[in-house]
């Protein structure tokens, strides 16, 4: 039997809220009105484990995992994809053309994924809720009217990289100059004021200075 | 007490004339030995931001051929995903056998849940660390999207175009995330980056000095 499946997403955290919610009798029902007959979790590090249910009436049929290497497959496989308001899972949503809800975790402080998140809506990308307004979300929203996303474009960067590597030094030397000038000023001044303090202040900036340059860097396998 | 002085200064003297004379030849050496390739150090800082960074840097052409990563201690995940975007770096093979990539660790500032008192012990040990390392690399280029840890390693970036040691130049690619306002390592980096690249438009104007080139994730 292949019917529409909703694929919810946490990425790396965990986000046991968006799990309960997702699993909640409104929501099961709201998604089975949709037509949807599979609900597949990804619960991350989670406490809370979702009951793996079959195919009702007022349910899709839910199934979970903790995590995958990657979640593209499943994102794939989905017609609707609920994740929360990670820049990495939303993208990836978006990446693979998908209908995608995002659910803002409103327990987390000074979350300023909820700016992307509400960009994106306005730009008519994506719908934004909240745990509790999910299912509301879900009846409400008007999935065909979305927007298609395009992906940004890296060569842009990378010319610009370019032009930075090929064009003019980013300091002068004159500043360069100015700096050395004046540490040294300085240096000359507390050596007149505290000759000790002075001293002691170069042996230790040196003594630095050599544990700086000393050695190559380890590298990791 | 006059001889210990002495001694004192003639030590610093030396230590400061032995410096300089290494960043002289290192300077020298280094644009002697490698006409064409420049160094770039990646920071790459975990989870969402090193997604980012990597998309970005799979894209680089032959320009960038020794690509140093950075990633913070325990992020065997992003250790792991690095080294699969340099197979696909190299499958397309961009610039030959000169091409090569490293990846160096450095200790977080602060641990979740660390007390603040030995957070003010390890955040300096993480600079000297970051220091360290950059000083070393002597990298072109540093590259950064975010994360805390890029803030020690661009400082020292500065203090290395400072000494004149290597022409460093600072890009910090602000994430995605940031619609409304810039983060704070952006914030903190705001005034000596020589590039800062914005993903919307709109920050330019509450941010001049930002510059938006089209979305690049």
């Amino acid at each position: 039997m292949t019917g529409k499946c909703a694929f919810v997403t946490v990425g790396t955290t965990e986000f046991d809220q968006l799990i309960q919610s997702a699993t909640s009798s409104d929501v099961c029902k709201a998604l089975r009105q949709l037509g949807y007959t599979q609900l597949l979790l990804q619960i991350g590090r989670g406490q809370f484990e979702p009951e793996a249910t079959e195919l009702s009436d007022h349910s899709p049929a839910v199934h979970f995992y903790r995590f995958k290497d990657s979640i593209a497959d499943d994102i794939k496989a989905a017609n609707l994809v609920i994740c929360h308001a990670g820049a990495g899972s939303v993208l990836e949503t978006l990446g693979a053309g998908k209908a995608a809800v995002v659910v803002i975790n409103d327990q987390l402080m000074d979350n300023h994924q909820v700016e992307l998140a509400r960009q994106l809506q306005r730009l008519g990308h994506l719908y934004y809720c909240t745990c509790r307004t999910l299912h509301k979300t879900l009846e409400e929203a008007d999935f065909t009217s979305l927007q298609p996303f395009t992906p940004g474009t890296p060569t842009l960067f990378t010319s610009h990289l370019d032009s930075l590597l090929t064009g003019p030094p980013g300091t002068g030397a004159t500043l360069v100059f100015l700096f050395h000038l004046s540490w040294i000023g300085m240096l000359a001044v507390l050596y007149m004021l505290t000759p000790t303090v002075a001293l002691l202040l170069l042996l230790t900036v040196s003594c630095l200075a050599v544990f700086v340059f000393w050695g190559e860097p380890k590298k990791v396998q | 007490m006059a001889v210990f002085y002495l001694l004192l200064v003639l030590s610093a003297v030396l230590i400061s004339s032995l410096l300089l004379t290494y960043a002289v030849i290192a300077r020298l050496r280094q644009k002697r030995e490698t006409p064409g390739t420049k160094s770039i150090l990646i920071v790459a800082g975990s989870g969402g931001h090193t997604k980012e960074i990597l998309t970005l840097t799979e894209k680089l052409g032959g320009q960038c051929s020794s690509r140093h990563y950075v990633v913070a201690a325990s992020d065997s995940i992003s250790i792991k995903k690095i080294h699969s975007s340099e197979r696909i770096l190299s499958a397309r093979n961009i610039s030959g056998s000169k091409s090569e990539y490293g990846i160096y660790t450095v200790p977080r500032s602060r641990e979740v849940k660390q007390s603040w008192m030995t957070t003010l012990f390890t955040t300096l040990y993480a600079t000297l660390y970051s220091l360290r390392l950059v000083f070393q690399i002597k990298p072109e280029i540093i590259l950064c999207n975010g994360p805390g840890t890029c803030v020690p390693l661009c400082y020292a970036g500065l203090l290395l175009k400072m000494f004149g040691i290597a022409d460093t130049k600072i890009v910090y690619v602000e994430s995605i995330c940031r619609v409304e306002t810039l983060s704070l390592s952006a914030k903190l980096l705001y005034p000596f980056a020589d590039s800062l690249l914005v993903q919307w438009p709109d920050l330019v104007e509450k941010y001049p000095k930002c510059r938006y080139i089209g979305r690049v994730v």
